[in-house]
């Protein structure tokens, strides 16, 4: 185990380098055979899963390549000291500690979304999820507040920057208001299921439900929770936990300054992209990230 | 308010035309303050939100972002000639940038 490191999962909605392939195979990695395999457990070619637009296998997508990651890292026996995840992360956490195996990792990803997307339908109402940056969480509840909006804020990744979820009328409403308001960047994220919000709350019984079919073990290695930022490790606690990231809001910025706090110097994004390095150059510390394009440095340097 | 000296948009330049030559992974020299930024090197305004926050700490600036963000809406900048000039205004005039207009 080396101390001081820790593992940060993205989740989806990233922006890929378009680089993620040939790094794999670079180190050896067959991506495509991870395509298959998850192809195969949900019955698709794997082409339908690849640089989809549609937000399940968006999800599906970021989940086979921090799958691939998470192996590359364990073939190189870089074992960290905790575990972190950014929202729907969680899988591949879980993935990575062995807490859930790769099927169970598509069953919950899978589950979980046409649960959200079933009762969300039946709602009848629409809700997007976008994202704020250069604006106070100050600044945007006030305006929230202000036009009566729909709207939560679900995550704060940095001082400048926050995810939102709501109901899509008010969600327009909300980046054309924090536009006057200054702010420096607003958009919405692929995304029409309202995560870590209260509008998912409806969703909770048949999420507990699923989740007694799942079969989770305890980690050797623990996290810290997107959503509360305590430490965790057991099985109980990881089902619960499964449960609080979908219907409730998450932090990452507390996620990433608990970590600090725990002394963890080095991360290594384990997953395609470079969101959460990017992020996390907003934070203040003492600490590098390293995005799966810097995967060598790192190896060479340790 | 920063002080604007004879040597200061020299040294704005620099930090400018450091910062993307690493972000962008580019050669410095060729970056030239017609590059723009965007087309040219794929940036975005996460890196403008980074050099802010760099030349904030750099020149003890009283900055508020949306102050700055109300500003670069109406001034958009996408060359790294007009990303420096729009600095030296903020160190010039820092969160009384709204006023010039």
């Amino acid at each position: 185990m080396k101390k001081s490191l820790s593992l940060l999962f993205p989740c989806f909605g990233i922006e890929y380098t378009g680089k993620e392939d040939s790094i794999l195979y670079e180190f050896g990695i067959d991506i495509d055979g991870y395509f298959k395999r998850g192809g195969k457990f949900l019955k698709v070619d794997p082409s339908v899963i690849k640089k989809s637009k549609d937000e399940f296998y968006s999800q599906v997508e970021i989940f086979l390549y921090s799958a691939a990651v998470s192996d590359l890292l364990k073939s190189k026996g870089i074992e960290p000291e905790y575990i972190a995840y950014y929202s729907m992360g969680i899988y591949s956490a879980l993935y990575y500690s062995g807490s859930i195996d790769f099927d169970a990792a598509l069953f919950l990803i899978k589950n979980v979304y046409e649960l959200s997307d079933d009762f969300i339908k039946r709602s009848g109402v629409f809700y997007n999820m976008a994202y704020i940056i250069g604006l106070s969480m100050l600044d945007i509840s006030k305006l929230i507040d202000k036009n009566s909006l729909k709207v939560e804020i679900i995550n704060q990744n940095n001082e400048h920057s926050f995810v939102l979820s709501g109901v899509s009328s008010d969600v327009s409403l909300l980046l054309e208001a924090a536009k006057e308001e200054g702010a420096l960047k607003v958009n919405f994220i692929p995304a029409v299921l309202p995560f870590h919000s209260s509008f998912m709350i409806g969703g909770i019984d048949c999420y507990k439900k699923m989740l007694k079919e799942v079969k989770v073990l305890d980690s050797e290695i623990p996290f810290v929770s997107c959503f509360d930022q305590k430490i965790f490790s057991k099985s109980f606690d990881i089902k619960n936990e499964i449960l609080f990231n979908i219907i409730n809001k998450i932090s990452w910025f507390n996620t990433f300054k608990k970590l600090l706090s725990l002394k963890q110097t080095l991360f290594i994004e384990a997953g395609p992209g470079d969101a959460l390095t990017k992020v996390a150059r907003f934070i203040e510390g003492d600490f590098v990230v390293y995005p799966l394009s810097k995967l060598n440095s790192f190896l060479n340097q340790s | 308010m920063g002080k604007i000296g004879p040597d200061t948009r020299e040294q704005v330049k620099s930090v400018v035309l450091d910062f993307f030559s690493d972000e962008c992974g580019v050669d410095i020299e060729s970056l030239s303050e017609d590059t723009n930024v965007i087309r040219d090197l794929e940036g975005d305004s996460l890196m403008f939100l980074e050099l802010l926050e760099m030349f904030k700490k750099k020149y003890n600036l009283d900055i508020e972002l949306k102050t700055i963000g109300k500003y670069v809406v109406k001034h958009p900048v996408q060359t790294i000639g007009e990303i420096i000039d729009m600095t030296l205004l903020i160190i010039e005039h820092e969160n009384k940038i709204l006023e010039l207009d």
